[in-house]
């Protein structure tokens, strides 16, 4: 009978915790990502450093604040379970190293925009979805938005939605897409992203 | 007993497999794309006109023009797009959006010379892009399949009628005289090129297939402009989050 009960409690702790953010979490939510975007800023902004400097800075920003493996997983959508098992660790170390190479080049265009966040709301999965604007010295803001999820390591990030356009899941159209062009083929994603890694690394 | 807490078991998780089966494929859905091939086509080239026409203008522009000024004349040309911006608000009913475009029309003008400056959005009104894609939306027409037009790009069937059909709302085409209609429409269409060399130039460098990332952004970013349609200014950037709340499973076990 106690077997039952923990099932029951089991149950009930898997259906109802992600409702967990309390409403003060928004507010942590807010303020987690304010810090580290703004700390963050700092060094992309910052002239004198070399820009390998920034990309492994970036690197860490990335390991300490993002939930990298549901991005990547989830950037694979259906194609995940054609991935081999023994391929899965190459695919998330070249994910990593392809979210790095991109973003190391968009920051490149960063010139002095200011980051404010705006209010924060948890959604009906139980993120907390975090709005920020980027505001350049003239012309108009970029909204940006960011899905926070309270994990066993902290919060991190899992998506970030620009002007509406989500991150993950332009990754996923951009990804399935390569695999359902060569047949469903996983493995050519595997190479297409290591090719994509060396050009990137090269500029 | 066993066979209680076993059948216990299968019913909490067969829902959540078949969730899961279901989260890998929601986000496929997207513009549909009948005529990809040709899409295809027209898509890589478009990527060659820009690379060897559009683009070397628009950076000559910006190295000639400081920021500032381009600036102004971005908001000089969507001061003068109030006409269009208005008709498609009252057409969706959106009087706020009508309310602030009027708003932002009368600042502007008198207070930010003739429009080269935008004195409203400084201070929190800003702009929205309004078109007759996004008022045939609110009416309920569908997107319709996607399309590559040469030259100017991608959109839904629906959105490309509607810029098409835009222009006839646009007063400044009754101008009777074919020279100033030339220069405003050219200067509109590298005006809108400017505004997407950053982003298309980033799909193109960056995407492993820069075709299919450029459709599903174009598609998730028409959503928040059409969902925008009925709130108030201000409150613009939760709209945009509120639209395009994707649900994104925990994955931590999958590894």
């Amino acid at each position: 009978m106690t077997f039952i009960k923990s099932v029951f409690l089991a149950f009930f702790l898997l259906t109802f915790s992600p409702v967990a953010f309390a409403a003060d979490d928004t507010a942590k939510a807010e303020s987690f990502i304010d810090a580290r975007v703004k700390s963050a800023l700092e060094f992309i902004g910052d002239k004198d450093l070399p820009f390998d400097e920034k990309k492994k800075k970036f690197s860490g920003v990335l390991e300490s604040s993002f939930d990298l493996k549901t991005i990547a997983r989830f950037s694979l959508g259906r194609y995940w379970h054609a991935l081999e098992d023994s391929d899965k660790p190459a695919y998330f170390s070249a994910f990593k190293e392809y979210i790095v190479n991109v973003y190391s080049q968009r920051f490149k265009d960063y010139s002095g925009e200011v980051f404010k966040t705006t209010g924060a709301r948890i959604d009906q999965n139980g993120d907390v979805l975090v709005n920020s604007s980027l505001i350049p010295a003239d012309g108009a803001a970029v909204s940006v938005t960011w899905r926070v999820r309270d994990k066993k390591g902290g919060m991190k990030v899992v998506d970030v939605m620009i002007e509406g356009v989500s991150m993950a899941v332009t990754q996923r159209s951009d990804f399935s897409s390569i695999v359902s062009r060569n047949g469903g083929d996983v493995s050519m994603l595997l190479a297409h992203l290591q090719d994509q890694n060396k050009k990137l690394a090269a500029q | 007993m066993r066979i209680l807490v076993l059948t216990f078991l299968l019913a909490i998780a067969l829902p959540f497999s078949v969730q899961a089966q279901e989260a890998d494929r929601q986000y496929e859905t997207g513009y549909s794309d009948p005529i990809e091939g040709v899409n295809r086509g027209i898509f890589t080239f478009n990527s060659v006109v820009d690379e060897y026409v559009f683009d070397p203008i628009i950076s000559g522009y910006r190295f000639a023009v400081p920021r500032e000024g381009r600036q102004a004349i971005t908001n000089f040309l969507r001061n003068l797009k109030t006409p269009v911006n208005l008709a498609n608000q009252l057409l969706q009913g959106d009087l706020n959006g009508a309310g602030v475009t009027l708003f932002r029309f009368v600042t502007n003008t008198l207070t930010g010379f003739g429009g080269f400056l935008d004195n409203a959005g400084r201070e929190g009104w800003a702009y929205e892009r309004e078109d007759l894609g996004q008022t045939l939306a609110v009416w309920g027409v569908g997107d319709g399949p996607y399309v590559v037009i040469p030259f100017f790009g991608t959109a839904s069937l629906r959105d490309a009628v509607g810029y098409g059909l835009d222009s006839f709302m646009d007063p400044i085409n009754y101008i009777d005289d074919d020279g100033v209609r030339y220069a405003y429409n050219g200067t509109l269409f590298m005006e809108q090129k400017n505004q997407l060399f950053d982003v298309s130039n980033d799909f193109r460098a960056n995407s492993l297939d820069p075709y299919s990332a450029m459709k599903s952004a174009v598609y998730q970013n028409r959503q928040a402009e059409i969902a925008d349609r009925n709130t108030h200014n201000k409150k613009r950037t939760e709209t945009i989050s509120e639209s395009n709340a994707f649900a994104i499973p925990d994955y931590d076990g999958d590894f």
